[in-house]
């Protein structure tokens, strides 16, 4: 296929792993923001090809893993509405709320459905006016347009049994907050868990463009490199960060020109404003970030579900503070899924104690699919380090 | 995040911006994809998509930069083409570590 | 943000008291579900029950094969098949995985109120056109009628029995390391077109299931003189589920490469749109064979002769490395484990 194939190219691949050999005369470590980066990394076994000591910290870019227990409550909540219909994406299914998941919800006779797109929710609530259709929006800023559209639309054809909830969150204001704390745990509590430069998630800049990065890179020093999802792209993305540490710079770079434009799509940034707004977010194992969620606006209100069927759950922290699960040291990148000691034992995509087993692009079900549970070479030779 | 998937445009569909539609070809699979976000397309374009939605134009040029830009550290390095996991990893030993 | 020492989440709760679909899929859930109702059936167990059929041994020379299987796919009709035609070869195939030819079948018939007359007749002239290409008879069966809320549904159940050729053992137990892994045809065939069928994708050409019956297949390599350690149809669950349960049943390890793997490009674009992996995707007319090593170029002849082997393929080796696991080379030389799929494939959208 156009453009799939081309960038998994085994000559291409084999020339920028040498690249990235010859380019390094020290170690770096380097963070892929996007879990299907993370999900391409460990499927094609991409770690296997570069040299030890380019460590690649997984970063926190899976909507599925991120949203907050809470939420999911919500939505099962939703369920329980007489005659409602719960839509969602098939990677939500399985990621555990405080007391079930929706497949067990499902499994117990909550009408939940699985959808590709979130205009499909529309067309169920069209064939159904006699029952309120919730439709359980995840996504970062990639997501966010698809999402304002089924609102905007909804609006102007006046549909009054749809609704949402949001659990929409962007990629800047937590990049911000955990590279930041990865700099500060590195000066103050001596634990190397520095990250020396980004690969941003393609997709995301695609809408929303380049600005934000150009103001991220210049406040955390870092190189940040917009990187596709294709093999070729993602040792490339490498390659150029390489490049721009061992010259000591740090700026903005574009692999994924194919697609990514410096001002994004325009009509679809329009749409997203139109319809939400930013606000503080909660994110599942990393606490509460401002201005990192979207909520509807005012003029949208009548199709938040959680106001409209008065779901709001319990505060973010109510319940079940332990555990064994340390999703949030492999979401900060301040370990490998592998040394959780819950990972293969307590915690397999059957059974996960916590949302990074549950999504295919989650960075622990990633391990234990494509790894049988083995921690690559790069990092355990940087654990003696 | 976000898998999105490259395909071409065969056709398209509607004259209001927010409600056109249009079938893309993803290889041999076809599929009726809005276009509310992306009106300039036009047939014959690869366009990236995303849950049911066009975002972006695929650049050829760009794309077809970006291999050509690869193709060209050829030149600087050494038996390319024998490169293997284990030929790649090698044993290097950083003064750091 | 809350400190990053509270390094802990949310433990959500363990296993469901009740069933859920992904016991039915073929993968981990099925298999934990099973370890924990065997036990309830003492006497009852022994060691065929990992493998599609028992065997029964009926004087001294001749050994019987005997399967039973539920149908329950929705939609009833997709392209390239029905309830009807899987109902017919999926118990054809196991008693063919068995090395047994498919002598006698049952139909039992479970319907709901409601359920159109017109389109029964359908599914059952498609059971007769089946069992007429598979060779097999019909012999009897039995029909219910439940209480139901959308009277759509049709479930059928086929038991089926078949004479087993003397001295034929075919079995998990006989895999042994430097066995050859072949596979029948191309992969995902049968999930792509029920997948087509209950959503708005369409191909160009159709994508229709490979449903068909595999006796003629096995019965070649059989006639052959092929030593055929094991041999396993990939339904539910996919290549890799099946691979993964030879692998633990056999205590070897399987060591594939994923080029090797037909795939047709149909079934690979609906897997690069929907973010699936073709090796989870079900099957309805594919077999893994595997044979002793130094007759794997000839199975593989004999397999190319049938024409439900045109498309065979030699994908890799059983090993003494990694007992109990599968592991596939990929187009760069790198390694990754396959495991068994926990749950239902969920088609990934982020």
């Amino acid at each position: 296929m156009r453009f799939i194939d081309d960038f998994r190219n085994e000559e291409l691949v084999a020339t920028l792993a040498l690249a990235i050999k010859h380019t390094m005369s020290k170690p770096w470590r380097i963070m892929e923001v996007c879990g299907g980066q993370t999900h391409t990394i460990v499927k094609h076994g991409l770690d296997q090809l570069l040299p030890y000591g380019l460590e690649l910290v997984h970063g926190p870019g899976c909507p599925v893993c991120v949203t907050p227990a809470e939420k999911i409550d919500a939505a099962i909540k939703a369920t329980s509405v007489h005659g409602a219909i719960l839509c969602t994406f098939g990677d939500m299914m399985r990621v555990p709320g405080n007391t079930q998941d929706l497949l067990t919800a499902k499994a117990h006779g909550a009408d939940v459905r699985t959808i590709y797109s979130p205009l499909e929710a529309l067309s169920i609530a069209r064939d159904n006016p006699s029952r309120e259709v919730v439709f359980f929006a995840v996504g970062f800023e990639t997501t966010a347009p698809a999402n304002a559209m089924t609102v905007y639309r909804a609006k102007s054809e006046g549909l009054r049994n749809f609704s949402i909830i949001s659990a929409l969150v962007l990629v800047p204001p937590i990049l911000r907050t955990l590279l930041d704390t990865a700099r500060c745990d590195r000066v103050d509590a001596g634990s190397d868990n520095g990250v020396d430069g980004v690969l941003a998630a393609g997709h995301v800049c695609a809408v929303m463009g380049l600005r934000e990065y150009h103001r991220l890179a210049e406040s955390l020093r870092l190189p940040i490199v917009i990187t596709g999802f294709e093999p070729v792209d993602i040792l490339q993305g490498i390659f150029m960060c390489v490049q721009q540490l061992e010259a000591h710079q740090y700026r903005v770079e574009n692999q994924y020109s194919r697609v990514v434009s410096a001002h994004g799509n325009t009509i679809a940034q329009r749409i997203v404003a139109e319809v939400f707004a930013a606000t503080e977010a909660g994110w599942r194992d990393l606490g509460r970030v401002a201005a990192s969620g979207l909520s509807l606006r005012d003029g949208y209100l009548d199709y938040d579900a959680e106001l409209k069927l008065q779901l709001t759950a319990d505060s973010l922290w109510s319940s079940h503070q332990r555990g064994l699960c340390r999703a949030s040291a492999v979401l900060t990148g301040h370990i490998k899924p592998p040394q959780c000691s819950a990972f293969a034992k307590e915690c397999t995509p059957m059974r996960p104690l916590g949302a990074p087993m549950v999504s295919s692009e989650g960075a622990c079900a990633a391990y234990f699919n494509y790894r049988g549970g083995q921690v690559d070479g790069a990092s355990q030779l940087s654990d003696l380090s | 995040m976000c898998l999105a998937v490259p395909g071409k445009v065969l056709d398209l569909d509607g004259s209001e911006p927010l409600m056109k539609t249009g079938r893309v070809a993803f290889g041999p699979v076809v599929k009726v994809v809005n276009f509310a976000y992306l009106p300039e397309a036009v047939p014959g374009d690869y366009v990236l998509v995303h849950v049911g939605f066009a975002m972006n134009i695929i650049d050829r040029s760009a794309a077809e930069n970006t291999v050509r830009r690869i193709l060209s550290l050829t030149s600087d390095l050494p038996c390319a083409r024998e490169a293997t996991p284990d030929t790649l990893r090698g044993s290097i030993v950083w003064s750091e570590i | 943000m809350a400190p990053v020492s509270s390094q802990i989440c949310p433990r959500p709760v363990g296993s469901s008291s009740v069933i859920q679909m992904a016991h039915g899929s073929g993968g981990r859930s099925m298999h934990e579900l099973l370890a924990r109702l065997l036990p309830l059936l003492p006497g009852t167990v022994h060691q065929n029950v990992r493998h599609d059929g028992a065997i029964i041994p009926v004087g001294m020379w001749q050994n019987l094969a005997f399967t039973t299987d539920s149908y329950v796919v929705r939609p009833l009709f997709f392209p390239g098949g029905d309830i009807g035609k899987i109902a017919v070869n999926g118990t054809v195939n196991d008693l063919a995985m068995c090395g047994a030819q498919a002598k006698a079948l049952s139909c039992s018939l479970i319907i709901e109120e409601g359920f159109c007359v017109a389109t029964l007749e359908r599914v059952m002239a498609s059971m007769a056109e089946a069992a007429r290409v598979a060779g097999v008879e019909i012999v009897t069966g039995d029909t219910k009628v439940i209480d139901g809320g959308s009277g759509g549904n049709l479930f059928i159940n086929t038991a089926g029995i078949g004479a087993v050729s003397p001295g034929i053992a075919i079995n998990p137990s006989r895999i042994v390391s430097g066995d050859a892994i072949i596979i029948s045809g191309d992969i995902g065939r049968h999930a792509v077109a029920v997948m087509s069928a209950r959503s708005d994708l369409t191909f160009t050409p159709p994508i229709e299931s490979d449903s068909m019956p595999l006796t003629a297949l096995v019965q070649a390599l059989i006639e052959a003189q092929i030593p055929i350690h094991c041999l396993r149809d990939a339904t539910r669950g996919g290549l890799a589920s099946t691979l993964v349960e030879l692998a633990e049943s056999s205590g070897c390890g399987m060591a594939v490469v994923e080029k090797e793997i037909p795939v047709s490009t149909q079934v690979r674009g609906v897997c690069e749109i929907l973010g699936l992996d073709p090796v989870y995707l079900a099957n309805e007319g594919c077999l893994v064979a595997i044979v002793a090593a130094d007759f794997a170029q000839s199975a593989l002849k004999v397999m190319r002769t049938v024409a439900s082997g045109e498309r065979a393929q030699l994908i890799g080796v059983v090993t003494s490395d990694h007992p109990g696991m599968v592991m596939m080379s990929g187009q760069y030389g790198t390694k990754r484990t396959v495991p068994m799929l926990s749950g239902d494939q969920l088609p990934r959208i982020c």
